[in-house]
């Protein structure tokens, strides 16, 4: 195709969309809305598995060894579980440590080392962190089954509460994201089909005059991917706009949520989501072209 | 040249309809013809088969040669930018300007920006209606709508013309300056090929005449007219 054809049908394409106003507006904003409902999807999933990254405590595992135990074998114990898989670091605090971390957490006016003396009743507990959170429930079932172990305590289901949310959001957002997919492919295939219609005249006179299937095609599907890609644009936009102020705001009244706040990821979401948008467009219009545009 | 050969056209929808029976013909380059008769006499048909729309149920019809039945599908564009079509109704664009009527049958066959600005002047010039290029179809006369058509049909610079009726809906006066540019175009060597009523029109200009009755070919004579049979 020459350049200039390029032109005649990139100019057709947009003037096919401002005729059929009505119906145009209804795919972009059917577009809109899916492709919002997909970022929103994304945007939450991203950000819980954010959390349960950066959540450092729901990586660590705290395994009590019996009191009974001598004080080289615990070491022995800890050695050993460094070398287990899936963990990342292993620290022996022996009974002595214990109660001084526990005298901090409490304040420093307590003499919580002083008072019990040599009745210390803490146990000498192993602290180690897991490379995954995803490894935590197994790895501390593999510690709590070791000899010499009395109880193993971690996130107490904090974790899988989470993954297992973030995997039930991104479960229903894909069938969410599916149907609305198809609904919206739907409306831009009807959308195009009117246009079809509308423009019958000329595509009577354009195979007549010898124009090739290719010339009369092209108008409709650069209609279609134009009404993805505004519709997907107008999803960027209000994502961008939205999830930004929804991140400042939790930022300042609940600073303990750990929010996402990555550029990049933004970045590569609008992309993907403009990708989706005009290939929604495009396979919305090739149903039409080839069903109703007999040239 | 067009060639028909034992040309049958049979159309099989609910009732059975044989639009054309036998039909043996040959239309050189630059003729001037017309193709007369009542309706359902089979006009329409023959200038479809002509440009490709329909392909013969038997028989064969050949563009200089070349069976058009077995013309492959991608080529069918690039033989119809040889044939210029106008229609009865004219089929303009309402919502487009004289230059942009003319335009788009340019753009259509992907002719340069270049070229279509400077071709469209040109058949608009030629047709008389140059002066108009800014205005709309409803701003025209009824002759100035078909020379609009004609010039639509001309800017591709097409070997051949085929009309369908193209004075159908003019008046006698109208009528006749439409036929004296048909004449000049066929005069420059284009082929002219145009189905008829008009009675008048035909006795008038002495040209060759294709009468068809019933989808048959009942008369066939050069500087013919309009006779009573058709």
């Amino acid at each position: 195709m020459r350049l200039s054809s390029v032109g005649y049908v990139t100019r057709d394409g947009f003037r096919n969309i401002w005729r059929n106003k009505i119906m145009s507006i209804a795919s972009i904003s059917t577009v809109a809305i899916s492709l919002f409902l997909l970022g929103c999807v994304w945007l939450f999933v991203a950000n819980v598995n954010h959390m349960v990254v950066n959540v450092e405590s729901e990586l660590e595992i705290n395994a009590y060894v019996k009191q009974d135990l001598p004080r080289e074998a615990s070491e022995a114990l800890a050695k050993e579980i460094g070398t287990l898989e899936g963990v990342s670091s292993v620290e022996f605090i022996p009974k002595e440590e214990g109660i001084l971390l526990l005298e901090n957490r409490f304040g420093t006016e307590a003499d919580l080392a002083g008072t019990v003396g040599e009745n210390n009743p803490l146990p000498d507990m192993i602290q180690m962190k897991a490379l995954d959170p995803d490894m935590v429930p197994a790895l501390a079932e593999k510690v709590s089954a070791l000899e010499g172990i009395e109880t193993v305590r971690y996130g107490q289901g904090m974790v899988e509460k989470l993954l297992k949310t973030a995997a039930w959001v991104e479960r229903a957002g894909l069938i969410g994201l599916i149907c609305i997919s198809v609904a919206a492919v739907f409306l831009i295939s009807t959308s195009i089909r009117l246009t079809v219609f509308s423009r019958r005249d000329e595509i009577t006179i354009m195979r007549l005059v010898g124009a090739t299937n290719w010339y009369i095609r092209w108008p409709f599907l650069i209609e279609g991917l134009l009404v993805g890609f505004f519709g997907a644009f107008l999803a960027v936009a209000i994502l961008f706009l939205g999830y930004n102020k929804l991140a400042e705001s939790l930022m300042t009244t609940m600073s303990f949520i750990p929010v996402m706040k990555d550029n990049t990821m933004l970045l590569v979401l609008g992309r993907n989501i403009l990708l989706y948008g005009a290939g929604l467009g495009i396979v919305g219009s090739f149903l039409s072209v080839f069903r109703y545009l007999r040239v | 040249m067009i060639q028909f050969f034992n040309v049958n056209k049979v159309y099989d929808a609910e009732v059975r309809v044989e639009a054309l029976k036998d039909v043996n013909l040959q239309i050189e380059n630059g003729e001037f013809i017309f193709l007369v008769g009542p309706s359902g006499a089979g006009k329409s048909t023959l200038t479809k088969l002509i440009i490709r729309e329909e392909i013969a149920s038997s028989g064969q019809v050949l563009a200089d040669g070349k069976s058009l039945a077995r013309m492959k599908q991608r080529d069918i564009p690039f033989y119809r930018r040889r044939i210029g079509f106008v229609f009865q109704d004219f089929r303009l664009l309402m919502t487009r300007t004289v230059y942009e009527n003319v335009a788009f049958a340019a753009e259509a066959v992907e002719m340069s920006a270049a070229e279509v600005r400077q071709r469209v002047p040109m058949v608009l010039d030629m047709m008389g209606i140059g002066d108009k290029r800014n205005a709309y179809p409803h701003q025209l006369s009824g002759g100035q709508q078909q020379r609009l058509g004609i010039a639509r049909a001309m800017v591709n610079n097409p070997t051949m013309i085929i009309a369908d009726e193209p004075t159908g809906n003019l008046d006698p006066e109208t009528s006749g300056e439409i036929m004296r540019i048909f004449n000049a175009i066929n005069r420059r060597g284009t082929t002219v090929i145009i189905a008829t009523h008009d009675k008048d029109m035909v006795n008038q200009m002495r040209k060759r005449v294709i009468a068809l009755k019933e989808g048959r070919v009942i008369r066939d004579e050069k500087n013919g007219g309009y006779h009573h049979e058709a």
